[in-house]
């Protein structure tokens, strides 16, 4: 939640994911994947596609995704294996 | 095993990849009790729990175990068969380099190591006939903690919030408080062993970073707000399709405490609202860094209890010279050590005595072992030993048990550690043999299959 590392790898992931071609559908779908090693469900991406609308404006898209991959590294699938 | 969830898990993968997890592993995992307040089994004396932890092992008798015989025989070569001991370097007789006061209308006496601790003397119930059965730290401090030789087991703050649940959902319901002495062993022995990670301690610092991580990185307001309600949220749903799963339930749990922590922690710190009077109480202007660093442990404590944590413990400061495993230098070590922590002790008796908190709260003041009588320093006595109880439901002003003339071995009421935990288990409304927990096919008690209740020691 509050780890400087965890914050600054999110940062960094969030920057590539925004940089990245691709809708924004393309993009939360990328990001399931790479966490958690399988597709989004549809619920996730209707999830993701309203967070960055909380998280972010036009102007800070980019810190949006940024907090979007610090929410999923705190995403208890994200650190549990069950 | 299937995945409720309607994909191939990680699990899964592992599973069928023969790269799996033991399956007693994940049962282990899955078997978690909620950390929710439970019922104790008959009314409790004590609703909070203070220990008092002495890393090292004092000397009895040059603190709570007055002994002429020594002062008489000093320098002579014991007329007594010596057992082996630790270091077994063994010379004479040493007398102690401390005077004995009488304190109080009990008129126990205490060393002139503990003045502070004296004027509390109506307050204590001495046990002088303390015995463990292990000489070397590392065992006898996971005994002291958990009542195994081992390391492993649940420590007795672990225990006693298993036994008890937790009082509120701000902090956790066992604290530690560490002064920056880890002891021989390490700070795990304080831990919940095979027990749920709810019932752990939070390992609290009093100066400088009391919690690592506690404060938000998130420079927006709100932000970490929205933030977490996006992950309640996501998380809510893993929750749904995995009912069956205590482990995301209590991670969940965590997250939420960890978020409460935030506001909690830094309140229970603010020692800068407290009145010059109590600061001045506890130590806090003392000249003696230690003194001032045990005082603020201390002072803590009170404002835990306030927030509904039911135990602490708290270890000794660091940097004081050695702790109390004084091999050598008797006089400047213990002196020390004394002083760092005789004036906050006796801060925290008088504060929650003024406050009516005392009835209701348990202090524990225990090392892992005494010393023996001899010279060349004193070595680990654990033959015998003292140890004093106060507050909720322990006799004041009650010396019990004693040692031979020598203060050697225990030879009247001995008692052990597993007796300590059975009635601080008792004071805390809980039947030490009726608080088991299912761990390598055995229902385990902290009292082992040992501990019994001491109807003298009791209010």
């Amino acid at each position: 939640m509050n780890h400087p590392l965890v914050h600054q790898q999110a940062k960094a992931w969030g920057e590539r994911i925004f940089k990245s071609a691709g809708s924004v559908e393309d993009k939360l779908r990328e990001l399931h994947r790479i966490s958690f090693s399988r597709e989004a469900t549809a619920g996730e991406i209707a999830w993701g596609t309203a967070a960055l609308e909380t998280l972010g404006s036009a102007q800070n898209r980019q810190e949006a995704w940024s907090s979007l991959c610090h929410i999923i590294m705190n995403r208890k699938e994200f650190i549990y294996v069950f | 095993m299937s995945s409720s969830l309607g994909h191939l898990s990680r699990r899964d993968v592992l599973h069928r990849g023969s790269l799996g997890f033991g399956s007693l592993a994940l049962a282990g995992l899955l078997d978690q009790e909620s950390a929710a307040a439970v019922d104790p089994h008959f009314a409790p004396k004590a609703k909070h729990v203070i220990f008092l932890y002495m890393d090292g092992g004092v000397s009895h008798v040059d603190s709570f175990d007055p002994k002429p015989l020594l002062k008489k025989e000093n320098g002579q070569k014991p007329k007594f068969e010596v057992e082996a001991t630790v270091f077994n370097n063994n010379g004479n007789i040493l007398a102690s380099p401390w005077d004995f006061k009488n304190y109080g209308k009990s008129g126990i006496p205490i060393s002139d190591l503990f003045p502070h601790i004296g004027s509390c003397s109506d307050e204590l119930c001495v046990m002088r006939s303390m015995t463990a059965f292990f000489p070397s730290h590392p065992n006898a401090n996971y005994f002291l903690h958990s009542g195994l030789i081992l390391a492993g087991r649940p420590s007795m703050g672990a225990w006693a919030s298993y036994g008890l649940g937790s009082a509120n959902t701000d902090l956790p319901t066992y604290v530690v408080v560490h002064g920056g002495q880890v002891p021989s062993g390490g700070l795990q022995m304080t831990g919940e062993g095979f027990l749920p990670a709810a019932h752990g301690p939070s390992v609290l610092h009093p100066k400088g970073v009391v919690l690592q991580n506690i404060n938000p990185q998130e420079k927006q307001a709100g932000l970490q707000e929205d933030k977490l309600a996006l992950l309640r949220q996501i998380d809510g749903k893993l929750q749904e399709q995995r009912p069956d799963s205590a482990l995301i339930a209590s991670a969940v749990k965590n997250y939420e405490m960890a978020y409460r922590m935030q506001m909690a922690v830094p309140e229970v710190t603010d020692i800068a609202k407290e009145s010059e009077a109590i600061k001045e109480l506890y130590g806090l202007n003392s000249k003696f860094d230690n003194t001032r660093t045990y005082g603020a442990q201390c002072l803590m404590i009170r404002r835990l209890f306030e927030k509904g944590v039911r135990f602490v413990e708290l270890t000794i400061t660091t940097g004081n010279g050695d702790r109390w495993d004084q091999h050598g230098g008797l006089k400047k070590g213990h002196s020390q050590n004394a002083l760092a922590v005789d004036q906050p002790i006796a801060a925290l008796i008088k504060d929650l005595e003024s406050r009516g908190l005392l009835d209701s709260t348990l202090i524990v003041f225990a090392g892992e072992f005494g010393r023996t009588p001899f010279a060349q320093g004193r070595d680990h006595n654990p033959q015998g030993f003292s140890i004093w109880m106060a507050g909720g439901g322990i006799k004041g002003g009650t010396i019990y048990g004693a040692t031979d003339e020598y203060g050697y071995h225990a030879i009247e009421n001995k008692m052990t550690v597993h007796d300590m935990h059975a009635n601080m288990l008792h004071l805390m409304g809980v039947d030490h043999k009726k608080l088991t927990y299912r761990c390598g096919g055995r229902d385990v008690r902290l009292t082992d299959v040992h501990g019994e209740i001491i109807p003298e020691i009791l209010a």
